[in-house]
């Protein structure tokens, strides 16, 4: 019940403007560059709370497996259309196991959705802790943006729909940080998301300013540089005088000062005119437009190759009044096999894959120059915390990979890997970005077999 | 809320404990003593990390103070300390990201990181908030014009050289202001006339209306129309002009339709050289008669005083000058330039994001006295979450407040201060969830009296009650238990209670039916679903946060019930019927009781004797065979259990701390918990006596080579 003026411009700046006029101006600059260097790749990571059923005949999975006329939308998946077909593999089978409560001879309890969501992009297996020891792994999009992320002005974008309650836990004995945060930069640092439209779009365009002149930028580089310098020296001196816990918190420190000045000085010479500035607060489902919009103008005006986007956190108990229903999602997801529930969690789920859906027409409708368009060099993988969410199963992930990778993804198709690791899908995607790594997580061991060319 | 956090050795210990009470999952209940909460330290040794902190058989333990992980400002914690610091009244944190929560509380230092997003956050916001209390207008009044046929609308087409809005819409574009300050925006439009009145046009700054006006001109001679805006930050701000009542008709019939040709932005507005005040504050000298070295040194040493929250070396303030004073002349920046670079750089630097620490001799792990600023520094973010302010200052210079009786004296007139207000906002938010009232779904066509004005003077009651147990000195052994709340007319209307004279929030008689926080609005409404109560929340929430004994999470697979049990009934009956598998009664027999003991009110609060067709049944077993009706003999046991008493002293040394408690707090609490007891818990006691605590006042190094 919160009361947040609409900014009519929010509501207007969207398909319209948004894309119309920055692809006009920005076109020739774009085809310029484009015979210059290669395609651009880029991965964006979607992530839903609470679950979808995934298994067969419940809306989700689409009865027929096979390549282009031999398979069908199903229900869920109706909202993807003629127009996204073609770009999408939808993969079932794949398994999160790190996720189970018992994994690796430990059985640690309740908390699937926290350990869900705190693994859905690292695959390894949480320490479970309200807060003095906190351990994940690294997640699959910052193993890609800590590689290839200097080439462009933020390595990777966290974003998000909901902060988050201000009191309270958050699962059964694990600290809020998994549960909010599918991004870690390294085991113990989660990178938070921004949930503010305004304040997203600030921190994108902060700096960016086309009549400012060659001293004027040089100066302000200057500037950034300097002051970063000097509190990195001024870390690395407490450092020295500190014990092991609190130097690592100030490595933390240090790493983030490390990157935001690798990145100085590259939001000059930006030829990409933003979109108006929205709203500071926007009301749900509004909200997920805007942000939508914020994440294809990222991709188009190259600010970034790497994003992740939650729409909800952890075990969600979000109400969507605006799809009729009254009860919260995570109650729902409880559903007992009661037929009411079951319709109401497709209801959402539905929703949820045109949402999604949007976003991708959106990235569809960027010109990425010789003939491509942005779906042709992404992949948008979507996906949730866990499959039914009344079993809380961490295998047969409601999992879909749309976009074609540059051509190294088969899709088009609907594939079974029959209780492949999910981490090896990963591992594929960092492939795709030209980072290759031996292995990801706790069970990633290779390059996801037929999934595509990557594959070979 | 106890954490598991397991100091090396000490695990052997605790897996003794683990092992006799660990297999019957839920035990102890309310009514019952505690159980296995026997302080490891009485036995025989307390083994920390590899070092013997005392012997076998001693009687008073010693206090093991344990030591906080360097500690990073909370967002509410940096939206203080730049209010309190700099005089601003903006609130540049509330753009951070969310702080996560550990044990409860979102400033736990182990649980609080720093990401790229955070510095570059940090960075802005430090800029920003120099520039305000600094900043003199130096750069020119400057203009934008933006001509409409270069632009695009939302609706309409270029015409000639001006954007028509055929129907209702906007048109506009973005100028990027270099500096705070007065703006004026001016259009330049005209109409074209139909029905009885003239077009009418909004002037929106970022799609907030700044003006609407009338616009009767025609295109012969167009109309310029201005409205002023302020801006406190330089950065991209989007100026609109919006058509508003497109209309067709009347006779002869004609077509209302408004053209804009341009919008024009101009500033900053006023003279240049008016500084805010608080520039005089800072800038206490004058470098041209003191000399620039010397004067940026006077400046910098005060200014990093308070920023840092202690006494700056010489040395480290002119390693700050020198740096910056050199970067900013290779700029040809001026001497107020590298002032603002220096205090810009301050407010990033480690030692303001987070509060310091040091233990001077690294290799000794015995518990030391933390200083005096840092003690200053515990204090104000304890009972302020904010800095400390020239009183605490001058007592934290001199080393007095090293001392006992000055230490209890800073901390009485500290929360008699207004500041003290961030314990009832922070402290009593998270405790007892007031905080997450606004943002509780709740089914608005269900609950159709629970409305925004409701919700806030539910907030408004639940911090008023805390705020009085805390200033007026009364016994929390009244929390659950007192008759009366404090209210204002609309709240009492909700409760059906009689209305208090007089305007605004007071104290009031709550009649028959409620009794103490139990009964309150904000509890009952945030322990419920969006469309129904919830025994199992309610009950959980007060083992787990006034007993600080929550019950065990459910055992593993037996989340997902393969088929709804009973879809008829009451809340109650269809729990009931789930309570019958007997591994779900060993902790549901704790929680649903409680629960059922509250299902007198609704999911908003609201009192009620019937759910739907189905009377209210009030009446709860305890394990230990207690029967009780309804809330008020519920909150009389709850709070008689000794747990009670020694949970809010739990929570309030947590969040004084900043860290999750464990078995080598036992002591330590055990001491606050018989000192509070005995005087008659009276909450400021208990702030007092933790302040005077060794484990508020020391600390010990941690081993570990570099």
């Amino acid at each position: 019940m919160k009361t947040s003026k609409i900014s009519r411009r929010v509501v207007l700046g969207g398909a319209g403007v948004a894309v119309a006029l920055p692809f006009l101006e920005s076109l020739l600059s774009r085809e310029a560059r484009a015979q210059a260097r290669p395609l651009p790749r880029r991965v964006l990571f979607y992530y839903t709370p609470c679950g979808i059923n995934s298994s067969d005949g419940r809306g989700w999975s689409p009865a027929a497996r096979g390549v282009g006329s031999a398979w069908a939308l199903s229900r869920m998946l109706a909202p993807l259309g003629a127009a996204l077909k073609p770009y999408t593999a939808v993969l079932s089978g794949l398994h999160n196991r790190p996720a189970s409560a018992s994994f690796g001879g430990t059985n640690d309890g309740a908390g699937d959705h926290a350990r869900g969501t705190g693994c859905f992009l690292t695959s390894a297996r949480l320490v479970k802790t309200d807060g003095t020891n906190i351990r994940n792994g690294i997640s699959i999009d910052q193993a890609i943006a800590q590689r290839v992320g200097m080439m462009s002005r933020f390595p990777s974008l966290q974003v998000g729909t909901d902060a988050g309650s201000s009191a309270g836990d958050c699962d059964s004995g694990y600290s809020c940080a998994y549960a909010r945060n599918v991004s870690w930069s390294s085991a113990t640092t989660p990178l938070p998301k921004i949930t503010s439209p305004r304040t997203l779009f600030d921190r994108l365009f902060a700096g960016m300013d086309p009549s400012a002149t060659v001293a004027a930028n040089a100066r302000r580089r200057a500037y950034s540089t300097s002051v970063l310098d000097y509190v990195r020296g001024e870390a690395t001196s407490l450092q020295t005088r500190m014990g092991p816990t609190d130097r690592r918190k100030l490595d933390e420190y240090l790493t983030a000062i490390r990157e935001v000045e690798l990145r100085i000085g590259m939001m000059e010479g930006m030829v990409c005119t933003p979109t108006p500035r929205p709203a500071a607060t926007v009301p749900y489902p509004m909200l997920v437009d805007v942000m939508h919009d914020l994440l294809a103008l990222s991709f188009r005006c190259d600010l970034t190759r790497v994003q992740t986007f939650m729409l909800g956190n952890a075990g969600s108990g979000r109400v969507f009044d605006f799809l009729g229903l009254t009860e919260g999602h995570h109650n729902l997801s409880h559903h007992m096999n009661n037929e009411n529930n079951l319709t109401k969690l497709e209801t959402i789920g539905t929703w949820e894959v045109r949402k999604f859906a949007e976003l991708c027409n959106r990235l569809r409708m960027i010109d990425d120059g010789m003939g491509t368009n942005a779906l042709d060099n992404t992949v948008c993988m979507f996906s949730s915390e866990i499959a039914d969410g009344n079993s809380h199963a961490h295998t047969g992930l409601p999992l879909l990979s749309v976009g074609r990778g540059g051509g190294q993804i088969t899709t088009d198709r609907h594939v079974d890997f029959g209780g492949q690791p999910i981490a090896d899908y990963f591992i594929a995607l960092a492939k795709i970005m030209g980072v290759t790594l031996p292995n990801f997580g706790a069970e990633g061991t290779r390059v996801l077999a037929n999934l595509g060319p990557v594959s070979s | 809320m106890r954490p598991t956090r397991e100091p090396q050795r000490a695990v052997i210990l605790r897996g003794i404990f683990l092992l006799t009470a660990g297999i019957t999952a839920c035990t102890g209940a309310i009514g019952e003593p505690p159980i296995a909460s026997t302080p490891v330290a009485q036995n025989d040794v307390v083994v920390v990390d590899g070092v013997v902190t005392s012997e076998a058989g001693t009687v008073t333990p010693a206090v093991d103070p344990q030591r906080v992980t360097i500690h990073r400002l909370n967002r509410a914690e940096y939206n203080n300390t730049v209010r309190d610091l700099l005089g601003t009244r903006t609130r540049p944190a509330d753009e951070f990201p969310a702080d996560d929560r550990g044990y409860g509380f979102d400033n736990i230092a182990d649980v609080l990181s720093v990401s790229p997003l955070h510095i570059e956050q940090y960075d802005r916001a430090a800029e920003a908030l120099v520039e305000e209390a600094l900043g003199v207008p130096t750069v020119a009044s400057q203009r934008w014009q933006l001509e409409a046929e270069s632009l695009m609308g939302s609706v309409g087409a270029v015409s000639g050289a001006a954007w028509l809005l055929w129907s209702n819409g906007e048109v506009g574009g973005m100028v990027t202001l270099p500096a705070p300050g007065r703006y004026r925006l001016t259009v330049s439009a005209w109409q074209s006339r139909a029905g009885t009145e003239d077009a009418r046009m909004g002037m929106e700054l970022d799609g907030t209306a700044l003006r609407t006006v009338m616009v009767p001109n025609l295109a012969a001679s167009p109309g310029e129309f201005t409205a002023e805006f302020t801006v406190t930050r330089a950065g991209p701000v989007t100026v609109s002009a919006t058509f508003e009542n497109d209309f067709v008709g009347g006779t002869p019939s004609a077509d209302r339709n408004l053209w804009v040709d341009f919008l024009r932005v101009e500033g900053p507005l006023g003279a240049t050289g008016t500084p805010p005040p608080s520039r005089a504050q800072w800038l206490t000298c004058d470098p041209v008669a003191m000399g620039e070295d010397a004067c940026a040194e006077q400046v910098l040493t005060r200014f990093g005083r308070r920023a840092w929250r202690r006494p700056l070396a010489q040395t480290e303030v002119r390693a700050v000058w020198s740096r910056f004073r050199a970067v900013t002349r290779m700029h040809a920046g001026t001497w107020d330039d590298a002032i603002k670079l220096s205090m810009r750089a301050m407010l990033l630097s480690p030692h303001f994001i987070y509060r310091v620490e040091i233990d001077s001799d690294r290799a000794n792990p015995a518990p030391h006295a933390v200083t005096a600023h840092e003690l200053a520094a515990r204090l104000s973010y304890f009972l302020w979450s904010s800095m400390p302010d020239a009183e605490l200052d001058r007592v934290a210079d001199d080393g007095t407040l090293l001392q006992p009786a000055v230490l209890t004296a800073q901390a009485q007139r500290m929360l008699a201060h207004a500041n003290a207000q961030a314990l009832v906002q922070n402290f009593a938010g998270q405790w007892l969830y007031t905080r997450r009232l606004d943002e509780h779904d709740v089914n608005a066509a269900l609950y159709p009296r629970y409305t925004a004005q409701i919700r806030d003077a539910m907030r408004q009651e639940t911090e008023a009650f805390f705020g009085h147990f805390l200033q007026n000195d009364v016994s929390m052994s009244e929390f659950l238990t007192a008759d009366y709340s404090f209210v204002d007319a609309r709240m009492a209307g909700y409760y059906g209670v009689t209305p208090p004279s007089g305007a605004g929030l007071q104290r009031t008689a709550l009649g028959a039916q409620r009794l103490g926080f139990l009964t309150q609005g904000t509890l009952l409404t945030v322990t419920s679903h969006a469309d129904r109560t919830s025994p199992v929340k309610r009950g959980q929430w007060v083992l787990q946060q006034l007993l600080c004994a929550p019950p065990p999470a459910p055992p593993p697979n037996v989340e997902g019930l393969p088929t709804e049990m009973m879809v008829m009934g009451s809340v109650r009956q269809r729990l009931e019927a789930h309570a019958t598998q007997p591994l779900c009664r060993s902790c549901h027999d704790l929680m649903d009781p409680i629960g059922f003991g509250l299902e007198n009110f609704d999911a908003v609060g609201l009192h009620r004797t019937m759910e739907g067709r189905y009377p209210i049944d009030a009446t709860g077993m305890l394990p230990d065979g207690t029967r009780f009706e309804g809330a008020q003999q519920l909150a009389r046991i709850v709070s008689q259990d000794p747990r009670f008493a020694r949970c809010v002293s739990q929570q309030m040394l947590t969040y004084a701390l900043g860290r999750g408690l464990n078995e080598n707090d036992d002591a330590q609490l055990a001491q606050l918990d018989g000192q509070w007891r005995s005087s008659g818990l009276r909450l400021r006691t208990l702030i007092t006596q933790i302040v005077l605590s060794d484990a508020f006042r020391l600390r010990r190094a941690e081993l570990g080579g570099m």
